[in-house]
């Protein structure tokens, strides 16, 4: 995987899926109001992927979610996933849950106002042991900048191998430099991992 | 239970220093404008991210990672495939809308235009074997299959 | 003369930015004072300030023409103060722990900067909806009918808070002054 400078040479509009960045930072009463037309769609994806019993569950899972003010395209993504990998329906709820849970204490961290896209990234970072009152620190040291590149950076950096609070120090010093998304990326895993085994915490 | 507190009740001193020493900051009526015009702009990038991640481009050219407005290409060795997708969270995880091109070899490759964001992906042979992109992070699944993530920098 | 605030609001409506202006030098000192209580931090509460005449303009030039400026600005300012607390309160400490507060013989300018400190921590151990009816009630000076409308909450349920607010900042503040 590579990232390169445009190129194009072939274009083809195959109708990709809308990514989790480009929906809007939309208020929470935005949200619920776009909830009926959100749903729709949530049942048409996946009732051509699922029996009609599984799809009414995981309706029933992203529902009460979206409920709270928490948006709904993260967790259909993973249950689309699940699908995909063919695992079974139970697996899919339990996963759907914990991705559920984990937005809640992402939203009462960054707010419920914050992008799908950081809430997902906050949830994974969350599920890997992030404190949550860490996440509090990015989102005032970033202001009203995303949060993926830290939080992404910080999660690659963590399954490399680095040693998760050197790993935060590091991104947590960009952003409170205002340092852009850039600098995230150039950051060596390597000067950031365990030398001594009192190092790993 | 009365409205007012009572004229000897503590707590009117409570109130009065409260009442104190909090005017809005000097400069308040220029930064809202300011930040309300990055606001519009930051829209207009959001809504031009949203008409570009309808484009796929194809590349025969691989190029280092190097500044790129989105473009990720994707490849992987994947000896004797006959055939190989991408399926991931821009694909809604369709294991047949996005399908790598031979680039020699035992190379697969494709090219996406991608807004900026993190977005979790894996490989499918048409053995139907599930693979993780090499450069990727590896991220913890709750499936069991392989599965790597990326995020998109701002440009 | 001075304009009313519907007569602002046209202009603003019409694209004039020094009308928004002249609403936020009218309505900034209410909410500025408001939030930074409510939050406990001057710079969140400049935040908050930004964001809500941001999103008033945005209302106004969208069509809306609030009867009541005043309590609308204030009904953004109170919703953009909960969803910011919601970052921050539950995840520094919340609303446990005791209150212990010693109170030492200083200058009169240190000793009222201490008290001022010691208001803040007994605000910040009363839960988030008890201090905002407090501060509406009897820092702001509104009537529970403009609280209802405010807040979205009943007059006695209202009340109830108020009057646990009471109950709860003179028992925490009683042996400090």
């Amino acid at each position: 995987m590579t990232m390169t400078r445009f190129h194009p040479t072939l274009a083809l509009v195959l109708g990709l899926a809308t990514p989790l960045a480009a929906q809007d930072a939309s208020s929470l009463a935005g949200a619920r109001s776009q909830r009926g037309a959100e749903l729709a769609a949530v049942d048409q994806r996946l009732g051509g992927r699922f029996p009609s019993s599984v799809a009414l569950r995981i309706h029933g899972i992203i529902d009460s979610a979206t409920a709270e003010g928490l948006p709904a395209e993260p967790l259909v993504l993973r249950a689309l996933e699940g699908g995909a990998k063919g695992v079974k329906a139970d697996a899919i709820y339990v996963a759907l849950g914990r991705l559920r849970a984990s937005m809640r204490l992402a939203a009462q961290a960054i707010g419920l106002d914050a992008p799908a896209s950081d809430l997902s990234t906050a949830a994974a970072a969350l599920q890997t042991g992030l404190a949550p009152v860490r996440l509090v620190e990015l989102r005032s040291a970033r202001g009203t900048a995303s949060l993926v590149v830290p939080l992404g950076a910080y999660l690659d950096l963590t399954a490399r191998g680095a040693v998760p609070e050197r790993a935060w120090q590091r991104v947590i010093d960009l952003a409170r430099r205002k340092a852009e998304d850039r600098a995230y990326e150039a950051i060596d895993p390597a000067d950031l991992v365990a030398r001594r085994p009192e190092d790993r915490r | 239970m009365t409205d007012e507190l009572p004229p000897n009740d503590p707590l009117l001193g409570v109130v009065g220093a409260l009442r104190e020493g909090t005017a809005p900051r000097h400069g308040l009526v220029d930064r809202t404008r300011r930040r309300a015009r990055r606001a519009r702009l930051r829209a207009r990038l959001s809504t031009a991210a949203g008409t570009l991640a309808i484009a796929l481009v194809a590349v025969v050219l691989l190029r280092p990672r190097e500044a790129a407005a989105g473009q990720i290409t994707f490849a992987l060795n994947a000896p004797a495939s006959s055939g190989v997708s991408l399926v991931g969270d821009f694909t809604e995880w369709e294991t047949d809308r996005v399908r790598l091109t031979p680039a020699g070899g035992d190379r697969w490759e494709v090219t996406l235009q991608l807004p900026p964001g993190r977005y979790r992906f894996a490989y499918v042979t048409d053995g139907g074997e599930w693979l993780p992109d090499p450069d990727a992070a590896p991220v913890p699944d709750d499936f069991g299959r392989p599965t790597s993530v990326l995020t998109v920098p701002t440009p | 003369m001075t304009p009313t605030d519907a007569a602002l609001i046209e202009r603003i409506a019409a694209g004039d930015s020094a009308a928004l202006g002249m609403l936020m030098d009218r309505h900034a000192p209410a909410l500025m004072r408001y939030a930074t209580h409510f939050l406990q931090s001057a710079d969140d509460a400049d935040e908050v300030l930004q964001d809500t005449f941001i999103r008033a303009e945005r209302a106004i030039r969208g069509g809306m023409r609030p009867d009541n400026p005043s309590g609308w600005l204030f009904r953004i300012a109170v919703n953009r103060c909960r969803s910011r607390r919601k970052r921050w309160w539950r995840l520094l400490g919340g609303e446990a722990g005791e209150l212990v507060i010693a109170r030492a013989a200083d200058p009169p300018e240190v000793e009222a900067r201490e008290w001022r400190h010691e208001i803040a921590v007994a605000l910040a151990h009363l839960s988030t909806p008890a201090r905002e009816a407090f501060l509406l009630k009897h820092v702001e000076g509104l009537t529970y009918e403009e609280m209802a409308t405010i807040t979205g909450a009943g007059v006695p349920a209202l009340k109830m808070r108020v009057s646990r607010a009471c109950e709860r900042l003179r028992d925490l503040l009683k042996d400090v002054r």
